[in-house]
């Protein structure tokens, strides 16, 4: 049998140079930025002994200070449980003035999905900052840095969801002339439910992670011990702060996950 | 109603739905053309027209879920006025309405669904959820449910119910808002033809005993003449058929449907 190679289709779609130039300015920036960055395999190498070092000075973990410690890892968890629930009320309200063809008050739809917007353009380390330099040190920084933070991640995903659900027992309430804010109360709230439950477990995992950051510029919690025993050269205590953050993070994502699974997979 | 003005109210109508001159047209494209339509209080009227014909977009225009452009719409002696929306509450208030598919809120409980046919009356926050509403709307809606037949289904979820159920529930919901008007777009297409039966039968009864107006569109010509007193056929938007249903079988129904 001949084989025709002549009718097989190209193996690639044709491109324009353009197309492959910019592939090269891509690579080319990546190759200095590297250099840039300091990223070498030589370096790495050379930090190996110091975090062997590090690491057995880390080692045994110092529980000497575990009680005020556990008080300090309570306080992070207490941030991002009042910062989340807060900022979920805040995002969900916020949310229903976004999402199109719901909200109460179109004109104020663009403004509450600008205001959402700026709330999660901002990294939560500049609000913590922000909030420390305004409001002073401590917790009550730290709980407004989570809730803005909430409000800007959980009020884009509760808009999002709002509009994409199926929207036929809505009209069929309105057809019967029932008010707006009654529908989203008894159509829309218990079809977003799920993806409401789903986001604001996300809501708290990341608020948990960022609230342990925060102690580091002065925004309550765990941070600040972990800063000060660094620096201090504690690393022994720094080893117990780390394993104390471990398991927190762990036991919020495990109950997350339960929470999840008997809520929204049945 | 302090804002109705004297054009808004028909006095002294026997008509429950009255339709003048009624028309609209999609992208250049007229739908329905001067369509003049009377309804009695207590009759029973079925729609009937092929795909196309106009039908749906001539409910959509009676529940003012769409604008028109020409034309003026009674019903219960009340102007359709979609410019106003404290007027358009009050026009959709004694009109109960049945899809196609039931649209029940997935994930409430039967009763919290029932419940919510007595918002437009009634705009209490209690009433969004079955918890939360007082004890006499709670024993009304169970009376409704009892009505269709799904008094002990109170506490379900809608989710697990099947498609003639859901559709009782819808059924039951309407029952909820007291309507002098029900109107029906093809609520049994989506059944099989058993459950279609039971459902149409149903609808009948009830709106029969308590004296509601029904008007529903079908494409089943023996719903169409076993269901109503009086049959409208519409055809390219235009109404060509307006009979008494005993006379259904003696037209020439193909050629009402032949292209």
């Amino acid at each position: 049998m001949k084989n025709n190679y002549r009718d097989l289709p190209p193996r690639w779609d044709k491109t324009n140079n353009l197309v492959y130039f910019s592939y090269l300015l891509v690579l080319l920036f990546f190759i200095w930025s590297s250099k840039q960055v300091g990223l070498s395999p030589l370096e790495l190498l050379k930090g190996v002994p110091y975090m062997i070092r590090l690491l057995s000075e880390m080692l045994p973990p110092n529980f000497s200070r575990i009680f005020p410690l556990l008080k300090s890892i309570l306080e992070t968890l207490q941030i991002a449980f009042v910062g989340t629930f807060v900022g979920i009320l805040g995002g969900f309200s916020l949310a229903i003035f976004a999402a199109k063809e719901l909200s109460p008050i179109p004109k104020l739809y663009k403004i509450s999905r600008g205001l959402i917007a700026f709330f999660r353009t901002i990294p939560d380390l500049i609000w913590a900052i922000f909030f420390v330099a305004t409001i002073g040190l401590g917790t009550s920084a730290g709980t407004l840095t989570i809730i803005v933070d909430t409000i800007g991640f959980s009020g884009r995903f509760f808009a999002e969801a709002m509009e994409e659900i199926e929207k036929k027992p809505q009209k069929a309430l309105e057809a019967i002339g029932i008010s707006k804010i009654a529908i989203i109360f008894c159509a829309v709230l218990p079809e977003v439910l799920p993806s409401f439950i789903n986001t604001s477990l996300f809501s708290l995992e990341k608020a948990v992670r960022s609230s342990v950051v925060l102690g580091l510029v002065g925004a309550g919690g765990i941070g600040i011990e972990l800063k000060v025993a660094m620096e201090m050269f504690n690393y022994d205590q720094a080893s117990t702060i780390l394993i104390l953050i471990f398991i927190l993070v762990i036991i919020v994502e495990q109950l997350s996950v339960n929470i999840r699974n008997k809520y929204i997979n049945n | 109603m302090e804002k109705f003005t004297k054009s808004s109210i028909l006095r002294d109508s026997h008509e429950i739905l009255k339709v003048t001159n009624l028309s609209k047209s999609y992208k250049n494209k007229k739908v329905l053309r001067e369509i003049n339509l009377n309804v009695s209080y207590g009759e029973s009227v079925a729609l009937i027209g092929s795909n196309g014909s106009g039908k749906s977009t001539l409910i959509k225009c009676l529940l003012g879920l769409t604008n028109i452009e020409k034309g003026e719409i009674y019903t219960n002696q009340i102007r359709l006025n979609m410019k106003n929306n404290n007027l358009l509450k009050f026009y959709r208030r004694d009109i109960a309405f049945i899809w196609q598919t039931h649209n029940l809120v997935p994930r409430l409980s039967v009763l919290s669904n029932v419940i919510h046919g007595s918002l437009n009356s009634h705009p209490n926050p209690r009433l969004w959820y079955q918890a939360f509403a007082p004890s006499e709307i709670r024993s009304r809606a169970l009376n409704c449910l009892d009505q269709v037949g799904l008094k002990n289904f109170a506490k379900n979820n809608v989710n697990t119910l099947s498609g003639g159920e859901s559709q009782r529930v819808a059924i039951a919901r309407a029952l909820m808002q007291k309507p002098k008007l029900m109107i029906a777009d093809e609520p049994v297409a989506s059944l099989d033809p058993k459950v279609g039966i039971e459902v149409m039968n149903l609808l009948k009864d009830l709106t029969l005993k308590q004296g509601i107006t029904l008007f529903f569109t079908t494409h089943d010509l023996k719903h169409a003449e076993h269901y109503a007193n009086r049959v409208i056929g519409l055809k390219d938007g235009v109404i060509k058929i307006n009979i008494k249903s005993k006379e259904l079988n003696e037209l020439d129904v193909d050629e009402f449907y032949a292209a």
